[in-house]
C-alpha cells in the first residue's frame, strides 16, 4: 500500500522534472509584468508570480533542478562510498582504519561548509551543490557498507568461499555486495532526501543554482520579501519540497522492511 | 588501566581528526585560484607590492611549513585579519559564537524535550494509533525543510499575528527576554526536523531494548510495564540515543547556518556568507575551520558519553572471568 | 499449586498451542519436552501470563487458586519475582547489560519486599556466595558482559530464586553453554530450587536435560502428545513424538573395523594468537584415511580455533602436512583437500545464492565448465538424499537438509579431509541422527577423514575412533575413544566427563530431590 502510493507521488515527480527539462506549460524565461500576481486560473492554475512566470512552470523546472542535484549527489555517494567501504573491509586491517579515519573527518564537513568553501574558490552554482552534497554523502556510505560488511565477512559462508580459495575482494564482490545491497538501497532513498532539502537550503542562500536557472530553494529565497502580499509564491515550493521529501522517505521505510535481510534468514 | 588506555586513544584520535580536517581545509584554501596577496591588493597591484607582501603572510614558504605555522596559530586563536572588516578574525567569531552558540543549545534543548516524551509514548503503544500518528508526525517533520518552516513561521507569527520579530536580533545587551524573544522562532525552524528524526529514533531505540529478555525478565520480577520501560529499556536506549544527537550535529551546524539567513541574525552563518561574496578567505578559513572543529568535538563528546552509559562499549579491553 | 487448562495461543493469526493442559504439585519437577516450534516456550509465556507481543491466550493458568490470565496487571506484577519467577534461555540477552549484576539480583527485593538497602547488599552477597559466583571472583558490581555464559545463568538463577518462589519455569536455560557450565547450572538449579521449596518447569529439547525433572511433558504442534513419570516417558514412550525424540537422541551406528588407511593430515606444534592471548598453544595431532576424531573441551578451549587455523582460516604458526607434503594453510591444495561443515546451518550460506551456487563453490580455480561442476553438484546433492534442488534458495530448506547440503558442498571437491565444528549442536534430535549417520557413511564408504568438535560426549563415544582433550589452548590428553572414556588421565577430562555422567544420572536422583528439602550447604 505504503509502496505503490509513495512509489506513485515519486514517478509523477520524476517524469514532471524530465519533462520541464524539454518542456514547461509557459515560458519561464520572460518577463510578463502584465501577468504578475496572477490567481490561479484555466491559463495559470498555479497564479504567477512578481514578474507574471507561471508558478506551476517554475514548480516543474525548479524540480528539474533539485530533484537531478539530488540524485547526482546520491549517486556519488553510493558510488564512491559503499565502493570505499566495502573494499575497506576486504583489505582490512590498515585499509578498513584508514577508510573509517578519513571518513569520520570528511562526516565533519557539513554539505554547506563545502559549499561555502567550493563557492568561494569556484563561484556558486548546482555543480558545487552536486559536488558539496555528494561529498558529504561519500563517507555516509563508507560507513555504513563497511559496517554492515564486516558482519558478513565474519559469517559461515564467507569462510566456506575463502575455503574454495576465493579472495577477499572476490568474497567482496560475490558474497557481501549482494547482501548489503538492500541496506544501501535503503540508504540512499533517506539520502536523496536529505539531499533534496540540502540543496533547497544550498539555493536559499545563494550557493547553489544561479539565476536565471530555477530551483526550490531559490523560488523560496526570492519569495522571502513578497510573504507578506504573496504567502502562495512561498507555500508551493515549500509544498514540492516536502511531498517529495516525505515520498522518497516512505518509499525507502518501505524498502527496509521488504529488503531486510533478516526476512530472509527467518524465512 | 584499561580505562585510562581508552581515554587516551579517544583524545588521540579526535586530535588527528582535527589534524585532518584542518589539513582538509588548509589544502582548500591553497588550491584556491588566485593568490591570496593578489585579491588583497587588487587587480592593479605591481608584482614587487604582491611579492613582498606574499613574503610578509609567509606565502612564499613551503606547503608543510604554511600548515605547521597555521595550526599553531590556530591554537592559539589567531585566524588572522579580516579584510572587509579590518579586524582580527578571533574577534568577529567570538561576537557572532554569541548568537549561533545560544541558537544551537536552544534547539537541541527544545528537539530533545519534545523527541523523549513523544518517542517513549509511541515506543510504549508500538502498532496502535498513538503510534501511527507519531510516525506519520515525525515523517511529516523531518520531511518540511526548515527554510520553510522558518518562512511560515514569520507569516504567521511576525506577519499576521504581530506577536514576534520577523527577524534580527537586537543584542545580549538589550536583556536576556527580547534576546531570547529573538531567537525563539529560528531556534523552533531548526528544532522541527531534529526533533523529528530524534522522536524515530528514540522510539526504535526504546522498542528494539523492548524486546529483550531482560525486559521481559524484569517483568518475571514484578515491574510494571511502565517500570520495566523506564529502568530497563530507557536504559538501553540512551546509548544510541546520544550517539545519534552527536551524529545530527553537523546537520544542526548547516541548519543553523541557513536559518540566520531566514531570519537576518548576525550569526557565524551569516559571517560565513559575508565573507564567501567578498572572498575574504580569513573569515571564510576562520569561520569553517571553528565549525567542523566543533562538530568534531561535540561528536567526540557524544560518543563518550554514548561509551560511558554503556558498559559494554566502556569496555576496550573486557576482563573475562574463567567460566 | 500449578493447573494448566485448554491453553490456547495465537499468533498472527495462527493457533500456536491447542489446548495444553497439566497439572503441578509443589515442590514438584517437569521437564517440558519438544522439536523446535513445538509451543514450548509460548506455554511457559503463558504460564507466566507475560505475553510476547503480538500473541493472545486463550483459557486458565490456575496458580494457587488464582486464574493468572484474568489477573489485573497488578495484581500480576504482585506475584511475579515473588512467587512465580522466570529463567530466560539466552545468556546474552537475559540480563540487562547497562546494569550491575548486584542492583539486578536486588531488584526483586526492591519491588517485593521492605528490606533497607543496607540488607539488600547483605542478600545480595549471600545468593552470589549460595550460586558460587563469589567463588568464582564476580561480586555484585560486575556487568553481564564481564562474565562468562554459565555465570551469567547463575546471576539468573540468583534472581530467579532470590525471593524462594513456588514455582521458576526455565526456559531452555542451558541450551547455549557447553556441558560443563550446563551442567554446573542445571545442578545448581535444582539443588537450590530443592533446598527453598520451589517447584521447578524446565523447558528444553534435550532428553539429558529432561531426565533431571520427575516428570516430563512431551509437546508437538501446540497440543501436549504425552505426560507422565519422565522414566516411563523417556524408556517407554506412548506418543509418537515422544517416541522421535527418544529415538533421535538413541544413536545406532552400524559396525565398522578400526581404520588403519595412510596418514592424510597432520599437524604439528600449532599455535594461535588472538588479541594478545595465545588461544592454541602448540597443539599437534595426526588423521589417517576414514578415520574419526573428536576434538572436545569446554567452551574457550581453543577447539575451534584449532581447526580454523589448520585451514588457513586464522593466521597461526606450525607445520601442516599433507600426505605427507609440507603445505601452506593459505594454499588452494590444502583448502581442496580439507574442508569444513559449519556449525550453524544459517548462516553457512549466502542467502541470495541457490544451491547450485553454493554447492559447486569449492569447485572454483578448478578447470571444470560450469555444466560439469553442476552436474557433479547434483551427484552429491542425491547422494545426500536431495536430488534436483539446484535452482532452490537455502531458505527452503530445514536446518537438517541444510546441514545436509552442507556436507554436499564440503564434498564437492573430493576432499580427503573433513571438519565438522559443532555440525549437528543446531539440530533436533530426529534431524541430528540423520546427519550423523551420513557423517558415518562417509568415512566408512568414502575413507573420508572425519575431525569433529563437538560438546556432546555421547556423541563423541558412538562416533569417534579417537579422542582429543583440549583445556585452555592445550591439547591436555588424547588417545582412543574407548581407553579415554574408561581411564581418563588429565583432570579437565574427567571434568568433562564428570559433568556427561550428570546429564545421564536419570530420574531416580531427580526423584529423591523431587520431595525432599535437603541443603547441599548444610
Amino acid at each position: 500500500m505504503r509502496l505503490w502510493w509513495s512509489a506513485l507521488v515519486l514517478a509523477v515527480l520524476l517524469i514532471g522534472a524530465l519533462v520541464a527539462a524539454f518542456w514547461t506549460p509557459h515560458a519561464i524565461d520572460g518577463v510578463a509584468i502584465a501577468n504578475r500576481f496572477a490567481s490561479p486560473s484555466r491559463q495559470f492554475p498555479l497564479g504567477t508570480d512578481q514578474y507574471g512566470r507561471d508558478t506551476l512552470s517554475m514548480l516543474m523546472a525548479g524540480g528539474a533542478t533539485s530533484l537531478g542535484v539530488a540524485a547526482a549527489a546520491t549517486i556519488i555517494g553510493v558510488g564512491a562510498g559503499s565502493v570505499l567501504g566495502l573494499m575497506g573491509v576486504a583489505f582490512g586491517g590498515l585499509g578498513d582504519g584508514a577508510v573509517m579515519r578519513i571518513s569520520d573527518v570528511v562526516f565533519a564537513f557539513p554539505a554547506l561548509i563545502v559549499a561555502a568553501l567550493l563557492a568561494t574558490a569556484f563561484g556558486p552554482g548546482s555543480i558545487n551543490a552536486v559536488i558539496a552534497i555528494g561529498i558529504f554523502n561519500i563517507p555516509v556510505f563508507a560507513r555504513l557498507s563497511a559496517a554492515s560488511a564486516r558482519r558478513y565477512f565474519q559469517l559461515e559462508f564467507a569462510d566456506a568461499a575463502r575455503l574454495a580459495g576465493k579472495s577477499e575482494v572476490r568474497i567482496a564482490a560475490e558474497h557481501v555486495a549482494p547482501n548489503i545491497a538492500p541496506i544501501i538501497a535503503t540508504q540512499a532513498a533517506t539520502q536523496f532526501a536529505v539531499a533534496i532539502l540540502a540543496e533547497a537550503g544550498l539555493s536559499y542562500v545563494g550557493l547553489g543554482a544561479q539565476p536565471p536557472q530555477v530551483s526550490w530553494g531559490r523560488m523560496l529565497a526570492e519569495s522571502q520579501t513578497l510573504v507578506p502580499i504573496a504567502p502562495q509564491l512561498a507555500i508551493w515550493p515549500g509544498i514540492a519540497i516536502t511531498i517529495s521529501v516525505f515520498a522518497v522517505t516512505a518509499f525507502g521505510e518501505t524498502l527496509r522492511v521488504r529488503l531486510d535481510p533478516r526476512r530472509t534468514f527467518e524465512a | 588501566m584499561w580505562r585510562l588506555k581508552a581515554f587516551l586513544k579517544r583524545v588521540g584520535v579526535l586530535a588527528a581528526t582535527l589534524i585532518g580536517a584542518s589539513l582538509l581545509i588548509f589544502l582548500a584554501m591553497n588550491v584556491l585560484p588566485g593568490d591570496p596577496a593578489e585579491v588583497l591588493l587588487g587587480m592593479n597591484a605591481s608584482p614587487e607590492a604582491i611579492a613582498s607582501l606574499r613574503a610578509e603572510m609567509g606565502l612564499d614558504r613551503s606547503l608543510p611549513l604554511q600548515f605547521a605555522d597555521f595550526v599553531g596559530r590556530a591554537l592559539v586563536g589567531d585566524f588572522g585579519v579580516s579584510a572587509t572588516y579590518g579586524v582580527p578574525v578571533i574577534d568577529l567569531l567570538a561576537e557572532r559564537a554569541s548568537v549561533s552558540v545560544p541558537l544551537a543549545v536552544l534547539s537541541v534543548v527544545l528537539s530533545v524535550m519534545f523527541a523523549l516524551p513523544a518517542g517513549l509514548y509511541a515506543a510504549t503503544r508500538r502498532g496502535r494509533p498513538a503510534d501511527r500518528a507519531v510516525e506519520i508526525g515525525a515523517q511529516v517533520g523531518l520531511s518540511i525543510p526548515n527554510v520553510w518552516l522558518g518562512l511560515m513561521l514569520v507569516f504567521v507569527f511576525a506577519v499576521t499575528l504581530k506577536i514576534a520579530p520577523a527577524g534580527g536580533f537586537p543584542g545580549w545587551g538589550a536583556g536576556v527576554l527580547p534576546a531570547l524573544g529573538a531567537l525563539l522562532l529560528p531556534a523552533v525552524s531548526l528544532a522541527a526536523p531534529q526533533a523529528a528524526i530524534l522522536t524515530r529514533i528514540v522510539r526504535a531505540a526504546v522498542a528494539e531494548a523492548m524486546d529483550e529478555d531482560y525486559v521481559a525478565l524484569a517483568r518475571a520480577k514484578g515491574l510494571s510495564h511502565a517500570q520495566a520501560v523506564r529502568r530497563h529499556a530507557l536504559a538501553n536506549a540512551w546509548s544510541p540515543i546520544v550517539t545519534i544527537i552527536g551524529l545530527q550535529f553537523g546537520f544542526l551546524v548547516a541548519g543553523a547556518i541557513v536559518i540566520e539567513t531566514v531570519f537576518s541574525l548576525p550569526g557565524l552563518g551569516r559571517l560565513l556568507f559575508q565573507g564567501v561574496a567578498q572572498r575574504d578567505l580569513a573569515v571564510v578559513q576562520g569561520v569553517v575551520l571553528v565549525l567542523v572543529a566543533t562538530v568534531i568535538v561535540v561528536n567526540s563528546l557524544c560518543d563518550a558519553v554514548a561509551d560511558w552509559r554503556d558498559p559494554r562499549r566502556r569496555a576496550a579491553i573486557p576482563p573475562l572471568a574463567s567460566p | 499449586m500449578l493447573e494448566v487448562e485448554g491453553l490456547r495461543a495465537w499468533a498472527s493469526g495462527q493457533q500456536r498451542l491447542r489446548g495444553v493442559s497439566f497439572p503441578l504439585a509443589e515442590y514438584d519437577s517437569l521437564a517440558m519436552l519438544g522439536a523446535s516450534g513445538s509451543g514450548k516456550s509460548l506455554t511457559a509465556r503463558g504460564i507466566l501470563g507475560l505475553p510476547p507481543r503480538g500473541v493472545r491466550y486463550d483459557g486458565t493458568v490456575l496458580f494457587q487458586g488464582q486464574n493468572l490470565l484474568a489477573m489485573p496487571a497488578k495484581q500480576l506484577s504482585a506475584l511475579h519475582g515473588k512467587a512465580l519467577s522466570m529463567i530466560f534461555q539466552e545468556p546474552s540477552t537475559a540480563l540487562n547489560p547497562v546494569m550491575r549484576i548486584g542492583d539486578q539480583i536486588a531488584e526483586p527485593l526492591t519491588i517485593h519486599t521492605k528490606l533497607s538497602n543496607q540488607e539488600q547488599r547483605r542478600r545480595v552477597v549471600e545468593l552470589l556466595d549460595k550460586t558460587g559466583l563469589t567463588a568464582a571472583g564476580v561480586g555484585p558490581k560486575r556487568f553481564p558482559h564481564e562474565l562468562s555464559g554459565g555465570q551469567r545463568q547463575r546471576v539468573a538463577v540468583a534472581i530467579a530464586l532470590a525471593l524462594s518462589p513456588a514455582l521458576v519455569i526455565a526456559d531452555e536455560p542451558t541450551s547455549a553453554l557447553d556441558a560443563v557450565s550446563a551442567a554446573m547450572v542445571l545442578d545448581l538449579l535444582f539443588e537450590l530450587a530443592a533446598e527453598v521449596g520451589t517447584a521447578v518447569i524446565i523447558i528444553t529439547h534435550d532428553i539429558d536435560v529432561a531426565r533431571r525433572a520427575r516428570q516430563t511433558l512431551v509437546l508437538s504442534e501446540g497440543n501436549v502428545a504425552e505426560l507422565g513419570p519422565t522414566r516411563s516417558v523417556l524408556t517407554a514412550p506412548k506418543s509418537e513424538p515422544a517416541a522421535l525424540l527418544v529415538a533421535g537422541a538413541a544413536l545406532t551406528l552400524p559396525s565398522r573395523e578400526r581404520q588403519a588407511g595412510k596418514m592424510v593430515l597432520s599437524a604439528e606444534r600449532i599455535t594461535v594468537a588472538r588479541g594478545g592471548a595465545h588461544v592454541v598453544r602448540e597443539a599437534s595431532f595426526a588423521i589417517r584415511a576414514g578415520e574419526r576424531l573428536a576434538l572436545v573441551g569446554r567452551s574457550g578451549s581453543g577447539k575451534t580455533s584449532l581447526s580454523r587455523a589448520i585451514v588457513g582460516l586464522l593466521p597461526m604458526s606450525g607445520r601442516v602436512t599433507l600426505s605427507g607434503k609440507p603445505v601452506v594453510p593459505t594454499s588452494p591444495v590444502l583448502r581442496r583437500a580439507v574442508q569444513m561443515v559449519f556449525q550453524d546451518p544459517v548462516t553457512s550460506f549466502n542467502p541470495r545464492h541457490n544451491i547450485g551456487q553454493i554447492v559447486t563453490e569449492p569447485l572454483f580455480g578448478t578447470q571444470m565448465a560450469k555444466k560439469e561442476r553442476l552436474a557433479r553438484a547434483d551427484t552429491l546433492l542425491a547422494q545426500v538424499g536431495l536430488p534436483g534442488v539446484l535452482e532452490r534458495k537455502p531458505h527452503e530448506f530445514s536446518g537438517g537438509q541444510r546441514q545436509r547440503i552442507a556436507i554436499a558442498r564440503a564434498l564437492v571437491a573430493s576432499p580427503r579431509v573433513l571438519i565438522a565444528d559443532e555440525a549437528v549442536s543446531a539440530l533436533d534430535a530426529a534431524l541430528r541422527a540423520e546427519v550423523i549417520a551420513l557423517l558415518d557413511e562417509l568415512t566408512r564408504v568414502e575413507h573420508i577423514a572425519l575431525v569433529f568438535i563437538a560438546h556432546d560426549l555421547s556423541l563423541v563415544r558412538h562416533l569417534a575412533d579417537r579422542v582429543l582433550v583440549m583445556d585452555a589452548g592445550r591439547i591436555v590428553e588424547a588417545g582412543a575413544t574407548e581407553t579415554v572414556f574408561a581411564r581418563p588421565q588429565a583432570s579437565e577430562t574427567k571434568a568433562l566427563l564428570a559433568a556427561g555422567d550428570r546429564h545421564q544420572r536419570g530420574s531416580n536422583g531427580a526423584l529423591e530431590r523431587g520431595g525432599h528439602h535437603y541443603s547441599v550447604w548444610s
